[in-house]
């Protein structure tokens, strides 16, 4: 198994950040992890590296509710730079929300991988990290 | 020799004459001139004297027999009736002869004569020849004609009645045999040959009616009398009569029919007949008059019409029989009532015409009845309901009912109507259509629709009236004006009226005020929003509920499972802490939630009378830590006398936390300023909460606004709870809160109180 270079967690929970952060430390899911409180400072990071595959993320854990930039905000600001990324990002949405409206909006990007409920398991993580 | 002729002539009471024609004197005898009622000396000796009272047209035939006479010498005798005026006026018939009995050569000299009174003879032939012609005119007008057989000559005659009778030629030779050939073969051959074969054997006379087939084939009916005249034993003529009787025959034929036509009709007819005596008593009923009143036929002709005639219909009845008598009418006819052998009322149509001899006395009544109780039932059954439907109409305040003829023209309008648009019957009976009461934009529109729906044009009247004219039911909501131009709604189901064949005669319209149900349906609307929004605030709430929770249990088992695999002592303090910080989170997070949910279900929140400033001062002086230590200017702009009917709490809790909002977004890049306002119109008032603070980007976040826990800055006081209180306080109260921001200016919430 590839191991995954470089995740990225868009999260405005810092317990939540923290205990996954733990996890994947614990079960070495990835070399390196990046963590942005919202999609504004996700955007912010990633942007001027679009070139870069070393500091493209391989996948993204991105949460919905967050302020400034929300996970669909995000989506949308994400959409436009993917076509200049160096490499193929993959995205999953981890929200606490079990709203059918989350869900189904979220299926509609095809940026979207697949959406998680949380709390996110090693089972979820495990899956994640191997399709990257 | 004169004088024994002289005495003779006078005893035989003839008159004579002597006449000396040269000598122009005539002696005339004393009879003679008796004759004509004269004495002897009122009369001269000469010619003159009779040629004066002789009839003149007769005068003139006796001076042409005295011519002949002398010319010829005497042998045309000199004979003559002729007619005298007697002196009392009256006609003497005289047989006058004479002859003349010296000659001078050619010339008469001296002529007798005598007179003899005819007046007598004269009168009985004119008799007989008036009686003659009397018994002809009568015999051809009566068609009688006589006919005799000669049975020793064997020769019949017939008169020309006969004759014409038989319908052959004035020089038709007829027989005995011939004679009996005329009648019809069978019956009436044989008992004609019959009768007559035995009048001659035995003399019996005979009178009988039989077919006779004339020479032309036209079968008539004869009577022929026969008379035998008898020498002996033996027969030697028989005569007798023929009469054509046929018409007789035919008229007495139809009379028959005719009788037997009426009993027919009387015993079979379909209503009750009878003939009724002048006293009223029933002389003779048929059937059917007994099954209406339900006697027997023996039982009825006992009574009077008068004994089972209701008292109230009696009286009229009289007064019509004794027009009938006195000739006043010729027949009456009436409805009335009579009761029946149970004592029921029977309603009758009764028509009675009188019967009156042949002199014009009365002789009796003849009533034809006719069973009419159940057409009267129907027509009281229909009185009834068309009363109560009327009363109905009538009583039915809140409904207008409005009938048209086929043009729309308006023939009935209740006082249901009357009440509701303002107009009186009479101002649109027969002169307006319906078209008045109702809204025109509305009528237009529904021109359209139907025009549209039919493929044809439909205007005028028929927007009204097109789905009843095609037999269908219509039921719809239109605008009714008043005749004050006011206006409310009406359920209006239109009808066509029809007759009983079918066809449409008119159209009503039945409308109900349906002013009442709109509010009502108005505010069901209003309740049926606040529920359904209630439900959506609910079913977010859940979600809300879910979301928060699960976030936090979420990083309870997260922060467990990591507890549990810590490896050293200072990775579970760690831990612990964590576990300790999301067990407050959750804390903060169930008193939230309660929080909403006690506004949430408290809908019908004590209210008092709150006054805006005051509650505005309240918060500015709660919040004076913050506002000194931000440097923040707050503006009361409120009217000291604005208040509302609020609930405390609720405006407490909302004043605190749009101004405190106010405050934490305020910009770094100018002074900041808070302005509060309170404007009151006829349909709202609004409490206005104005910043010059950072703004938010509504493009991004408006929708999320009010969610709860949303935050949109990287504010570290920001909850995402204050904003979602606030909304579901301010709805709890019934009204609602929007907001106008743009980024980096400034912010302003408005809330409809």
């Amino acid at each position: 198994m590839k191991k995954i270079e470089l995740a990225c967690i868009v999260d405005d929970d810092s317990i939540y950040v923290f205990g996954l952060k733990k996890l994947i430390e614990i079960h070495n899911l990835c070399e390196n992890l990046l963590v942005f409180q919202n999609g504004e400072a996700a955007m912010k990071y990633l942007k001027p590296v679009v070139n870069d595959p070393q500091s493209v993320p391989d996948v993204i854990l991105l949460d919905i509710n967050m302020p400034v930039m929300d996970g669909w905000a995000f989506l949308e600001e994400f959409t436009k730079i993917k076509p200049n990324l160096a490499k193929e990002v993959i995205i999953y949405m981890v929200s606490s929300s079990i709203h059918d409206n989350d869900i189904e909006k979220a299926k509609k990007y095809s940026e979207v991988s697949d959406y998680v409920v949380k709390p996110i398991t090693i089972p979820d993580l495990n899956k994640i990290f191997q399709k990257a | 020799m004169d004088d024994i002729y002289q005495v003779i002539l006078e005893d035989t009471l003839a008159g004579y004459w002597d006449w000396n024609i040269p000598e122009h004197t005539e002696y005339l005898s004393p009879t003679f001139k008796a004759m004509f009622g004269y004495e002897d000396h009122e009369l001269e000796n000469k010619p003159e004297t009779w040629q004066e009272i002789i009839f003149p047209e007769d005068l003139e035939k006796v001076f042409a027999n005295f011519d002949e006479h002398v010319a010829s010498k005497g042998k045309v005798p000199y004979r003559n009736e002729v007619r005298y005026r007697h002196k009392n006026g009256s006609v003497v018939w005289v047989l006058c002869t004479g002859r003349v009995i010296e000659w001078n050569g050619e010339k008469p000299v001296r002529m007798v004569g005598c007179h003899i009174d005819i007046t007598k003879r004269k009168e009985a032939e004119e008799q007989l020849i008036y009686t003659q012609n009397f018994l002809n005119k009568t015999a051809q007008t009566a068609k009688i004609g006589p006919w005799e057989v000669d049975l020793v000559k064997n020769k019949v005659t017939w008169s020309e009645v006969t004759r014409t009778i038989h319908e052959v030629d004035a020089d038709f030779e007829p027989s005995v045999e011939g004679g009996l050939k005329f009648y019809k073969r069978g019956e009436s051959r044989k008992k004609v040959t019959e009768v007559f074969t035995n009048l001659v054997n035995t003399g019996e006379p005979f009178d009988i009616e039989c077919v006779l087939v004339t020479d032309k084939k036209n079968e008539i009916w004869v009577r022929v009398i026969g008379q035998a005249e008898m020498q002996g034993e033996q027969c030697i003529k028989a005569y007798g009569t023929i009469q054509d009787i046929d018409a007789q025959k035919k008229v007495k034929d139809e009379l028959l029919q005719s009788e037997h036509r009426f009993r027919e009709s009387f015993e079979n007819s379909a209503i009750g007949m009878a003939l009724v005596s002048l006293e009223g008593k029933w002389l003779k009923v048929n059937k059917q008059i007994c099954d209406i009143v339900g006697y027997t036929e023996e039982e009825l002709l006992k009574k009077t019409f008068q004994e089972i005639t209701h008292p109230d219909d009696l009286d009229a009845d009289l007064d019509h029989v004794q027009e009938l008598l006195e000739g006043k009418i010729e027949s009456y006819s009436m409805e009335k009532r009579y009761f029946n052998r149970v004592g029921d009322i029977v309603w009758v149509m009764l028509n009675v015409s009188l019967v009156r001899s042949v002199d014009g006395k009365p002789v009796h009544f003849v009533s034809q009845i006719e069973d009419i109780t159940r057409r009267k039932d129907a027509e009281e059954k229909l009185k009834i309901a068309n009363d109560e439907l009327n009363r109905l109409f009538e009583a039915l305040t809140h409904v207008t009912v409005i009938a048209t003829d086929l043009e729309g023209i308006i023939t009935h309008f209740s006082s249901g109507a009357e009440k509701l648009l303002g107009y009186n019957a009479s101002e649109v009976i027969g002169k307006a259509t319906p078209a008045i009461v109702h809204k025109e934009s509305e009528v237009v529109a529904r021109q359209k629709e139907l025009s549209e729906q039919f493929g044809k044009k439909v205007e005028g009247f028929d927007v009204f009236v097109e789905l009843a004219k095609q037999g269908k039911y219509e039921s719809r909501e239109w605008t009714y004006v008043r005749k004050d131009g006011s206006a409310f709604p009406v359920q209006l189901v239109v009808t066509s009226i029809r007759d009983d064949q079918g066809n449409i005669i008119g159209f009503i319209g039945i409308a109900t005020d349906i002013s009442k149900l709109k509010q009502k349906e108005k505010e069901l609307k209003q309740t049926i929003d606040v529920v359904s929004e209630q439900n959506t605030r609910l079913y977010n709430f859940a979600h809300i509920v879910s979301h928060n929770l699960r976030s936090h249990t979420g990083n309870l088992s997260l922060l467990l499972e990591l507890y549990q695999n810590a490896e050293s002592g200072n990775e579970k303090t760690e831990m612990f802490d964590h576990l300790l910080a999301v067990s407050n989170n959750l804390n903060d997070t169930i008193a939230h939630l309660n929080e909403v949910v006690t506004i949430q279900t408290n809908i019908d929140q004590q209210r008092t009378e709150v006054n805006l400033f005051e509650y505005a001062e309240k918060a500015i002086e709660t919040l004076s830590g913050d506002i000194s230590h931000a440097g923040v200017i707050v503006k009361n702009n409120i009217d000291k006398n604005a208040s509302v009917n609020y609930n405390e709490a609720y405006m407490d809790s909302i004043m605190l936390n749009l101004i405190s909002n106010a405050i934490k977004y305020r910009s770094k890049e100018r002074e900041p300023v808070v302005e509060l306002d309170f404007n009151i119109s006829s349909k709202e008032a609004i409490l206005s909460v104005r910043d010059n603070g950072i703004g938010i980007d509504l493009e991004k976040h408006g929708d999320k606004l009010f969610g709860m826990y949303k935050t949109f800055h990287n504010n570290e006081d920001a909850k995402g709870i204050g904003l979602f209180i606030t909304k579901s306080q301010i709805e709890a109260m019934g009204g609602k809160i929007d907001v106008q921001s743009e980024l980096n200016k400034g912010t302003q919430f408005n809330i409809y109180l």
